[in-house]
């Protein structure tokens, strides 16, 4: 009888413990679920050695990945910053992973440049990706211009902003107009002088001639302002600051009143500094 | 005689199940491939391009390794074999005719994948001009079939289940096609477990050697010399598996 009674008992336990079981089991799987569609985190010491030949094709499925994770949480946001730190870790994981298998793929490098350097607050991590892609893709103006955008707006480094945007200015299909950035920059940075023997230079390279005559342009109205601030200083040494450039003229420090590449006549402005028309600063 | 028996299996090889389902599912996969890549994520022609190329080389792979253990051993099992047998025809010949047909195949499977692929970047992803480099995805995925049918081949005739030789060459598929990452792992690797993966290395055939995906998507395209070493190197393994099957076959009591 107790025999009996204490197989019931067994089985009761056993029932209980099963039932326990599957029902953490469910909750544990749903939550660990929900943790791997969170994190997505790939496998990434096995999927380095183990893409059996695959590298490009399972870096590709990776980048869908990341993308279609992206935008989800993107959505989430609802317009907001991406910069929740584990995140962002793990896009960085998903990023260098997808790097790694393909090196050759363009578009991680800027999406990480982009990602890191606005959501993440990390520019300069943002820009080691951008840097990352000028060294693969040498040919390639973007990785460039858009590393000297973020030194330029988030880092306030118009040196070496200038610097790369003359770079990027250098390669194949890059916006006319980025010779003539880099030398604004040049200028605010390290003075006219500097900016014109750097345009110079970069005149005497082989370039496109639709961005050489820009560049022609630029270097015919920085001498323009070159020479009328020489005059400025040497008025300034013996009058003080000029009223207006008419007062060079009269005074014999300038022929005439000087003029920009497009003809257009160069400004003094309130702070004594020497303007063109076409530039988008004062200096 | 063996050109009539490669045209009669061609034509039983498009006419099958395995290979219409792996026909459709190569379609539908490039499709959702093509609408991935169409979409307004910004994807580009890269990903329609790398998640095409992976679909024919997947897929070809598995239907080589599927099909042809399963065309010979059911012709066994079903006694067309000895149908066969009794025509003015080599064993070897048999075996040979067998290899071509399946290959004839394979390769209107890769053309057709190759294709739709094209087309559809071409048409859905604004590329500037029709991607014809992608049909070097035809002779990469070729060659490779060619080794991995040599050795389903000679699989059939060693082993006595169908499903032993399936299993083995697509084993023999998974590792050779990750061969480069073999070495590399047996780099981190130290002592005998090392010495055991460098000897697999060796063991197996290096079917990135005739892999010519990187060349064309991102060099520029396929040097003649990285061609005539990828035709020389398949010709060489081709040839010693089919040698080797044959003169099993040729020895075996049916």
């Amino acid at each position: 009888m107790l025999g009996v009674w204490a197989k019931r008992l067994v089985s009761l336990v056993a029932l209980t413990a099963s039932a326990a079981g599957a029902v953490a089991t469910e909750g544990g799987l749903r939550q660990s679920r929900e943790a791997a569609q969170e994190r997505l985190t790939p496998p990434a010491p096995i999927l380095r050695h183990f893409t059996f030949g695959h590298r490009r094709g399972v870096s590709a499925l990776l980048w869908v990945q990341t993308l279609a994770w992206y935008g989800g949480e993107a959505i989430k946001l609802q317009g907001k910053q991406f910069a929740d730190p584990d995140k962002l870790r793990h896009t960085k994981r998903q990023i260098d992973l997808i790097i790694e298998l393909d090196p050759q793929f363009s578009d991680p490098y800027l999406f990480a440049g982009m990602l890191f350097a606005y959501d993440g607050k990390a520019p300069l991590l943002g820009i080691s990706y951008l840097e990352k892609g000028v060294e693969q893709f040498p040919d390639n103006y973007r990785f460039a211009f858009y590393a000297g955008a973020l030194y330029m707006h988030l880092l306030r480094d118009d040196a070496k902003a200038s610097d790369l945007f003359l770079k990027a200015s250098r390669l194949p299909e890059a916006p006319v107009y980025l010779a003539g950035l880099a030398s604004d920059l040049k200028r605010r940075e390290s003075g006219t002088e500097t900016a014109l023997q750097t345009l110079q230079a970069l005149l005497r390279e082989n370039l496109p001639e639709e961005t050489a005559v820009l560049i022609r342009a630029e270097v015919t109205t920085l001498r323009a302002v070159y020479e009328t601030e020489k005059a400025l200083d040497a008025y300034k040494r013996r009058f003080g600051p000029p009223a207006s450039l008419e007062d060079l003229v009269k005074t014999g420090y300038l022929n005439q009143l000087p003029v920009d590449a497009a003809g257009d006549p160069l400004q003094l402005t309130a702070e004594g500094k020497i303007r063109a028309r076409g530039q988008a600063r004062d200096y | 005689m063996m050109w009539p028996l490669a045209k009669y299996t061609f034509l039983e090889s498009i006419r099958d199940r395995i290979y219409l389902g792996f026909f459709t599912g190569l379609v539908v996969l490039n499709l959702l491939f093509l609408a991935v890549g169409s979409s307004p994520w910004g994807l580009t022609n890269h990903i329609v391009e790398r998640l095409g190329w992976l679909a024919v080389d997947v897929m070809l792979s598995l239907l080589t390794a599927i099909y042809a253990v399963n065309n010979l051993n059911r012709e066994r099992e079903r006694k067309i074999l000895y149908g066969h047998l009794t025509l003015p025809l080599g064993r070897s010949r048999y075996l040979l005719g067998k290899a071509l047909g399946i290959t004839m195949s394979l390769t209107l499977l890769a053309f057709v994948g190759a294709t739709v692929i094209i087309v559809g970047d071409w048409y859905l992803t604004a590329v500037e001009s029709v991607p014809f480099h992608m049909y070097w995805m035809v002779p990469s995925v070729m060659l490779k079939c060619m080794i991995l049918l040599g050795y389903a081949i000679l699989l059939t005739q060693l082993s006595s289940s169908a499903l032993t030789a399936t299993l083995f060459t697509l084993g023999l598929y998974l590792i050779s096609n990750g061969a480069e990452e073999l070495l590399g792992l047996a780099a981190n690797l130290s002592g005998l477990s090392r010495t055991l993966v460098e000897g697999v290395y060796y063991l197996i055939p290096n079917l990135q050697l005739v892999d010519f995906e990187q060349a064309s998507l991102y060099a520029g395209g396929v040097t003649p010399e990285r061609l005539g070493l990828g035709l020389g190197y398949a010709a060489a393994y081709v040839t010693a598996t089919l040698v080797l099957a044959c003169l099993v076959f040729g020895r075996k009591d049916l």
